[in-house]
C-alpha cells in the first residue's frame, strides 16, 4: 500500500506535511525499499554507545568512555570498540540514530512485543510482517526470519523461518524425513512435481480463505523450490553468516524484509543484570558485522540492477534499555527508554534524533523535523513503527494507533 | 483482545453491547461437523464406522461425540490446548539434562516432562470431572517415572508399569496444596531472578488463572519520582501512584511464593525443591505480607484458595476454553455467550467437561463459513476453516498411517531443536507464543514432508500386509477396477469426512494413472495418499 488519501491527510493534521516529506513517502522509492531488522535481545545499554551521557553525574558511565563525533553521529567512543568508531566514520553520514524511545515495558516478553508491533496484547504482526504483506507480493519469502522472533497474527503467509538448525533446507530436499526414525523413501522428482500440481491444483479450486491462502503458499514454495539450489538457506553458526543470508534473499529478489538476532559476543546475552562491561563486547562485535553488510550491500546488485545499498534500509533496535545506575552487582537493570538507529536506504543520515533529560528520560522532538521540541511528541515504540512503515509505503495509520512517523528522518 | 472484568463492569453500566451477532455465519453439519469436533477432542479424524453412523441422523451425531470426552486422547488434546496458553512447553530452561548428570538420549524426554508437568494436572483435574477449581488447589500432582528420580516426587503404587505413563503422585518436600502453584514446571518457566523477587511470577498467576495480564498495563517511568538514586525503585513502588496501580496487588501474592525463590537461578538442586524455609523472607524483602488482592493468606496454598473462589477465576477458565475451541481470541462482541457459558460452568459445579461440551454445540463453534450478506467485522473475526496445529497433525496421521515423525527420539513435530514445530505454525512458548492462523509456506513445506512420510510408510504396510490398512480395498487395484473407487469414496469419507463427487473420482484417477505410468501402482497409491494428506480438505477442519 503506497500514499494514500487517508494518510495524506493524517499527515496534514499533523503538521507533518512538507515537501520533504511528500518525497520521502514516494510510492516508487517506498515499495522498493528493503528492510534488514537486527534485534538485540536482551536490552541493549544505550550508555555504551548511543547516549554520552557524560555530562549527567546521575548516570554511570563506563570508565575510560569518551564522546566522539564520527559522520554527524555523537556516540560514546572506547578504545576496545574501533568498529563502532569506523562505521560512523564510514556510515554515519547514512544512518540516523534515534534516542529516547519509550517501550512502556520493563518484561522483556511484552517490552519485545512492544518493540515488535507497539501493542501489548496479542492478535498483532509486526512490523516487518507487516512492511512484507504489503510490499511483498510476488516475493517466495517476504519476510525471511534466520533467527529471532515474528509476530505475524493475520499475515503469517508472508513469514518464511529458516529455522534454528536450518530446519527450512532439510524440508526442501527431503533429508529430514528421508533420515527418520522410520525409513522413509521419497517419491521421484518427476512424481513429486506431480504431488505439487495436484495439491495446488486442489487448493486453488477452493472457495474458502483457507483455500485461497494455501493457493498463495503453494506457489511460493513451487517458484522457490526451483531457485532454492541457488542460494544457502542456513541459520549460520554466527552473526556475519546470518545477517548474509538475509542479504542474499535481498539480492537474489526473495525478500523484502529479513530479521536476525543477535545475542551479544558469544551469545552472553545483552540482558546484563550483572558485568555490565560484556555490552562493550557486544557492540564492537555487532558494529563490526554491521560493517560487513553496509560493504556488501554495496557491492551486491538487486534484481533492479541498482546496488543493494540503495534499496535496503538495516534497522538495529533492542527491546528496552538498561537503568542509568549500577546495581550491587555491578550490572544495570530494565528500563524503559532506550535508542534505535536506521542505516542505508531512506533514512536521512548523519543526525541523531531525541535525546534524553536528566532522569534518563526521552525526550520530546518535533516528528516533522527531528528536532527536540519541549512540547513535540514523546518517542514511543509506535513512533518507531510508523516511521519503518512510512519508509516502507505502507499505510501506517492502521497500524501505529494514530502516532505518526518521524518523518525528519526519511530522506527526501 | 482479551475479555476482561473490567469489559463486564463497562457492559454492566449501561452502555450498548453487540448483541452476539447469529447471522452470517453456516453452520457445519454431518461429517465435516464431526470430523472438527473429533479432531478437537481426541486429536483424530472419526473413523468410518462413526461417520455412517453419524450420517443417520443429526441425532445419532449429537449423541455420539459427548462421550467421546470420556476418551483418554481427550486429556492429550487438553495438554496440547492448554500448552498454547500456559507456554511452559518449551525447549530451553536455566538447567539442562546436563545437570542431572543424564545421558543426552534423555534429554528430550526431560524437557517435554519438566513442561507438561503442570499441564496433566490440569488435563487430570479436568478429565476426572472433578472441580476445575482443583487445579490451584490439589494435594497432589502427576509425574513420570522419569521426573521421579529428578524431582523430590513419590509416585502412586496404583500407576501402570510403563515408567513412560503420568500417573497420579505427591511432593514429597512438603511443599503446600496448591496444585499447580505448587508446580515445579511452572515456576522453571516462569523463574524469577534474584532482584524481581516473584513479581513477574504473580503477573503470569493473573494472566494464566485470572486472564488478567498486569504486563498489558502500560509502565510509565516517567510518572514516577526520580528513580535514579539506590532505593529510588523500591520506593516508587510503595509511594507512586502510578507504580502503586499495579504492585499493592502484584507485589503480596509475590510475597506468598518464596517457597520458590532461589538464590542462584541455574542450580538444579535449588530449582527442584521447594523451600519452606524461605516462606517468611517475603514479607521481610518486600514489606508486604501474603495477600491477594486484599485479602490476607497464611501463604501459598491460601493463594490458591483464595484464587480459585475470585469470580475471574470462573470467567478466565471459560474465555480460555473458548479461546482454545473457538482458534481466535475473545472480545467484547462475546461478552452475552461468555456469560451464559459462565453460568453453566457455575452449575456444573466446574465441570470443564460440560463447559467443553457447551461451547462445541454453539453456532460460534460450529461455524464452517460465512453467509452472502455476513458483515466484514464478523468474516475478519471468525475461523469457519481452522488449520491443524502441528500436535494435531501428528496424532491424526499417527492415527491413520502408523507413521510418526521421529528423529533421535525426538517428536519432529512437537519441539524446534531439529524439528518443525514453529515452521508448522506452533509455538515454541517464547519467541513465538500465538499458534498461527493460515498456511505459511513452512508450514506448507513440513505438511508435504509429513504426507510424504506417512503415505510410504502406509502404503508399503499395507500392500506388504502390515499396518494399519488404510488402503486395503486398493491394495493390487487400479482405476477401472470397482474396488479403486470403492477405495476412493472411503478415503474421503474417512479423510475428509465427506462423500467423494464424480468429477473428483475422475480427477483422482487419472491422476493415479500418471504416476502408475510415472513409476508403479504401489507409488501411485502413494501418491494418492500423499495428496490427500496435503489437501485443503484434510489440513484445515
Amino acid at each position: 500500500m503506497t500514499l494514500s488519501r487517508r494518510n495524506f491527510l493524517g499527515l496534514t493534521a499533523a503538521g507533518a506535511l512538507l515537501p520533504r516529506q511528500l518525497l520521502a513517502l514516494s510510492p516508487e522509492d517506498a515499495a522498493k525499499r528493503k528492510f534488514l531488522f537486527v534485534y538485540c535481545k536482551g536490552g541493549w545499554d544505550t550508555t555504551y554507545c548511543f547516549a554520552p551521557e557524560f555530562q549527567n553525574s546521575l548516570i554511570d558511565m563506563e570508565g575510560d568512555a569518551t564522546t566522539a563525533v564520527e559522520g554527524g553521529i555523537t556516540f560514546v567512543d572506547h578504545e576496545t570498540r574501533p568498529a563502532v568508531r569506523s562505521f560512523f566514520e564510514r556510515y554515519g553520514a547514512s544512518t540516523a540514530v534515534i534516542n529516547g524511545i519509550e517501550v512502556r515495558s520493563i518484561a522483556h516478553e511484552k517490552a519485545q512485543q512492544l518493540a515488535f508491533t507497539g501493542a501489548a496484547s496479542p492478535g498483532y504482526d509486526d512490523w516487518p510482517t507487516i512492511i512484507a504483506h504489503y510490499g511483498g507480493s510476488g516475493l517466495q519469502l517476504p519476510h525471511v526470519n534466520v533467527s529471532g522472533p515474528t509476530y505475524s497474527a493475520n499475515f503469517q503467509e508472508s513469514v518464511v523461518r529458516l529455522g534454528s538448525a536450518g530446519q527450512l533446507s532439510s524440508l526442501l530436499t527431503g533429508t529430514n524425513i528421508s533420515g527418520a526414525t522410520i525409513p522413509v523413501t521419497l517419491p521421484s522428482s518427476a512424481i513429486q512435481v506431480l504431488e505439487d500440481q495436484f495439491v495446488l491444483g486442489r487448493a486453488s479450486a477452493g472457495n474458502r480463505q483457507f483455500d485461497s491462502s494455501y493457493s498463495t503458499v503453494l506457489n511460493n514454495l513451487n517458484m522457490f523450490s526451483s531457485v532454492s539450489e541457488n542460494i544457502e538457506l542456513t541459520s549460520g553458526s554466527n552473526l556475519d553468516e546470518r545477517l548474509s543470508t538475509v542479504l542474499d534473499c535481498f539480492e537474489m529478489g526473495l525478500s523484502r524484509c529479513g530479521i536476525v538476532q543477535y545475542d551479544g559476543l558469544q551469545d552472553l546475552g545483552w540482558d546484563t543484570h550483572g558485568g555490565n562491561e560484556v555490552q562493550g563486547w557486544h557492540y564492537e562485535e555487532l558494529f563490526g558485522a554491521l560493517l560487513n553488510v553496509m560493504e556488501s550491500l554495496e557491492q551486491r546488485v538487486g534484481p533492479t540492477g541498482q546496488a543493494l545499498s540503495e534499496e535496503v534500509c538495516v534497522v538495529v533496535f533492542s527491546e528496552m534499555g538498561r537503568h542509568p545506575k549500577l546495581n550491587s552487582t555491578r550490572g544495570k537493570d530494565h528500563w524503559t527508554f532506550t535508542s534505535a538507529m536506521l542505516c542505508g536506504s531512506g533514512v536521512d543520515g548523519g543526525r541523531v534524533i531525541g535525546g534524553y533529560d536528566d532522569q534518563f528520560y526521552g525526550q520530546s522532538i518535533d516528528l516533522a523535523s527531528g528536532e527536540l521540541f519541549g512540547s513535540g511528541s514523546k518517542l514511543s515504540d509506535k513512533h518507531f513503527g510508523a516511521t519503518l512503515l512510512a519508509m516502507a509505503g505502507v499505510d501506517w495509520q492502521e497500524f501505529s494507533g494514530g502516532m505518526a512517523p518521524i518523518t525528519g528522518i526519511i530522506r527526501p | 483482545m482479551i475479555f476482561s472484568s473490567a469489559m463486564i463492569l463497562f457492559a454492566c453500566s449501561g452502555v450498548e453491547v453487540e448483541e452476539p451477532e447469529s447471522t452470517g455465519l453456516v453452520q457445519l453439519e454431518g461429517g465435516r461437523l464431526l470430523r472438527r469436533i473429533s479432531l478437537d477432542i481426541r486429536g483424530v479424524v472419526p473413523s468410518l464406522e462413526e461417520l455412517e453412523q453419524a450420517s443417520i441422523s443429526s441425532e445419532s451425531l449429537e449423541e455420539m461425540w459427548p462421550l467421546w470426552l470420556e476418551d483418554p486422547r481427550f486429556e492429550e488434546r487438553l495438554v496440547d490446548l492448554f500448552a498454547e496458553q500456559w507456554l511452559t512447553r518449551v525447549d530451553d530452561y536455566n538447567v539442562t539434562y546436563l545437570d542431572f548428570k543424564l545421558d543426552e538420549s534423555s534429554e528430550y524426554e526431560f524437557l517435554r516432562s519438566v513442561g507438561e508437568e503442570p499441564l496433566r494436572l490440569i488435563a487430570n483435574v479436568i478429565a476426572n470431572d472433578l472441580p476445575y477449581s482443583e487445579i490451584a488447589t490439589a494435594d497432589y500432582m502427576y509425574s513420570t517415572e522419569f521426573l521421579s528420580e529428578i524431582w523430590p516426587i513419590s509416585r502412586e503404587a496404583s500407576v501402570g508399569e510403563s515408567g513412560d505413563e503420568w500417573g497420579l503422585s505427591s511432593w514429597t518436600d512438603d511443599r503446600p496444596s496448591a496444585g499447580v502453584l505448587a508446580s515445579n514446571g511452572l515456576w522453571w518457566r516462569y523463574y524469577t531472578t534474584p532482584f524481581n523477587y516473584n513479581r513477574g511470577r504473580s503477573s503470569a498467576v493473573t494472566r494464566l488463572l485470572l486472564c488478567e495480564d498486569y504486563l498489558e498495563r502500560p509502565v510509565k517511568f516517567t510518572e514516577a519520582p526520580a528513580l535514579l538514586d539506590e532505593g529510588d525503585t523500591e520506593n516508587a513502588i510503595k509511594s507512586s501512584e502510578s507504580c502503586m496501580a499495579c504492585h499493592t496487588t502484584l507485589d503480596p501474592m509475590a510475597s506468598a511464593l518464596f517457597g520458590f525463590w532461589w538464590y542462584e537461578i541455574y542450580d538444579p538442586a535449588e530449582m527442584s525443591r521447594y523451600h519452606a524455609d524461605r516462606e517468611p523472607l517475603g514479607e521481610s524483602i518486600l514489606g508486604v505480607a501474603p495477600e491477594f488482592f486484599g485479602i490476607p493468606v497464611s501463604g501459598l496454598g491460601e493463594l490458591g484458595q483464595a484464587l480459585t473462589l475470585d469470580p475471574r477465576f470462573k470467567q478466565c477458565a471459560v474465555q480460555t476454553a473458548a479461546t482454545m475451541f473457538w482458534r481466535r481470541h475473545v472480545s467484547l462482541v462475546d461478552f452475552v455467550r461468555l456469560s451464559d457459558l459462565r453460568e453453566e460452568f457455575e452449575s456444573t459445579g466446574l465441570n470443564y467437561k460440560a463447559l467443553v461440551e457447551s461451547i462445541m454445540r454453539g453456532e460460534v463453534y460450529r461455524a464452517g463459513g460465512f453467509t452472502e450478506d455476513v458483515g466484514e467485522a464478523t468474516e475478519a473475526r471468525e475461523e469457519v476453516s481452522r488449520i491443524m496445529s502441528p500436535e494435531m497433525l501428528s496424532s491424526a496421521v499417527l492415527d491413520l498411517t502408523g507413521f510418526e515423525w521421529l528423529e533421535g527420539g525426538w517428536e519432529q513435530l512437537e519441539s524446534d531443536r531439529t524439528g518443525f514445530r514453529v515452521l508448522a505454525g506452533g509455538l515454541d512458548g517464547v519467541g513465538v507464543t500465538q499458534p498461527s492462523r493460515g498456511p505459511s509456506l513452512t508450514w506448507a513445506l513440513v505438511v508435504k514432508r509429513l504426507a510424504q512420510g506417512a503415505a510410504y510408510h502406509a502404503v508399503t504396510g499395507d500392500y506388504e500386509g502390515e499396518g494399519p490398512s488404510l488402503i486395503s480395498a486398493g491394495v493390487g487395484v487400479s482405476p477401472g477396477d470397482p474396488n479403486f473407487e470403492l477405495e476412493l469414496e472411503r478415503l474421503f469419507l474417512r479423510l475428509f469426512g465427506r462423500e467423494v463427487t464424480s468429477d473428483e473420482k475422475a480427477s483422482y484417477s487419472e491422476f493415479f494413472s500418471v504416476v502408475e505410468a510415472e513409476g508403479s501402482q504401489e507409488a501411485a497409491w502413494r501418491s494418492i495418499i500423499s495428496v490427500m494428506l496435503r489437501d485443503p480438505e484434510f489440513v484445515s477442519y
